[in-house]
């Protein structure tokens, strides 16, 4: 049963509406105050790929 | 400061009519995330990497709820229909408050339909237990304080060592009955995942798998949070523990031995 709850879909047994692009989305605290002069807030998230490349794993336990 | 992906409020590029699944992780050490993302609904499909089954649809305006530890699966679809092929940005945001990520919405998109709960049936992850056939039951008392190390924290009276084992039957049905002693705790168990009941974004009671949860402050040993396990094919030792991190690290851990 260990492993089977990291989800590691097989594309080919998703239905069509779940063949999309991700995010995986991992919300993180720091206990300080942003400033705008050390954060550059206009870069994109990385790491959307195609679920349909498979491997789509979510996180820690 | 919260963070995504160790960016400040990151800007999330959507087109015209796309679905996009995200995966929520909360790895924050020890902060309740309450998420809505304006206008949108999340539809979810999968929690703490478990389909559910069915897509539970949080509409704008009512949160998403992540303990710290948990995940979430969900799908965002954005509008198909923008005037002058403009949609406003919207915001995805925390206790209402505090703005995490902006959604921006690009033309260009391939409009695309959402899953059905009948075609998400199918990839529910585990089937539920019947829970009529509990074999065994054990408590667990989260405590930050009357610990058998002072100071520390513990569960059960019982401050984390190693050599105190709770012992689990294997391939049979388990009840953990969870409760605190004054304050909120997150209940979260290493390698088998467990079946219990949340009120769902429609405001019914649900039936769902997790690997992590709230123990609210007010369950009691009387009231206390249940959750059901079949420990199938992995026998072996392991832990469970409160999955804030400071409670953790302060002993509120239990080792467990299936067998
Ligand atoms: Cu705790």
């Amino acid at each position: 049963m260990e492993g089977t709850l990291i989800v590691d879909d097989d594309p080919a047994q998703l239905p069509d509406a779940l063949k999309v692009k991700e995010n995986i989305l991992v919300v993180q605290y720091v206990p300080i105050q942003a400033t705008t002069s050390t954060v550059d807030e206009k870069i994109t998230v990385p790491s959307i790929r195609s679920a349909a490349s498979g491997n789509g794993k979510t996180a820690n336990r | 400061m919260t963070l995504i992906n160790g960016q400040v409020t990151p800007k999330i590029t959507l087109h015209q009519g796309e679905v996009l699944r995200w995966r929520l992780v909360n790895a924050t050490p020890f902060r309740t995330l309450n998420l809505k993302l304006g206008t949108l609904a999340l539809n979810e499909i999968a929690v703490d990497g478990m389909y559910l089954g069915t897509v539970d649809i949080w509409p704008a305006g009512k949160a998403l709820t992540l303990q710290p530890g948990n995940r979430s699966d969900v799908l965002v679809q954005a509008p198909a229909n923008c005037s002058n092929n403009q949609c406003p940005p919207i915001n995805l945001t925390n206790n209402d408050n505090e703005v995490i990520a902006t959604v921006e919405f690009v033309a260009g998109g391939n409009p695309m339909p959402l899953p059905t709960s009948a075609e998400m049936a199918p990839l529910k992850t585990w089937n539920n237990i019947d829970t009529s056939l509990v074999y065994t039951s054990e408590p667990a008392q989260f405590q930050e304080e009357n610990c058998n190390v002072q100071d520390d924290m513990c569960i059960n009276g019982i401050t984390f060592n190693a050599d105190t084992v709770t012992k689990l039957p294997l391939n049979k049905t388990q009840l953990w009955n969870l409760w605190t002693l004054d304050k909120d705790h997150v209940f979260h168990i290493h390698v088998n995942p467990f079946q219990t009941v949340r009120t769902g974004p429609d405001g019914g009671q649900e039936t769902v798998w997790m690997d992590t949860m709230l123990v609210p402050k007010g369950s009691t040993q009387d009231k206390p949070v249940q959750a059901w396990t079949t420990y199938e094919n992995i026998p072996g030792k392991a832990v469970f523990h409160c999955h804030i991190l400071p409670h953790e690290d302060d002993g509120m851990m239990h080792a467990i031995q299936i067998e």
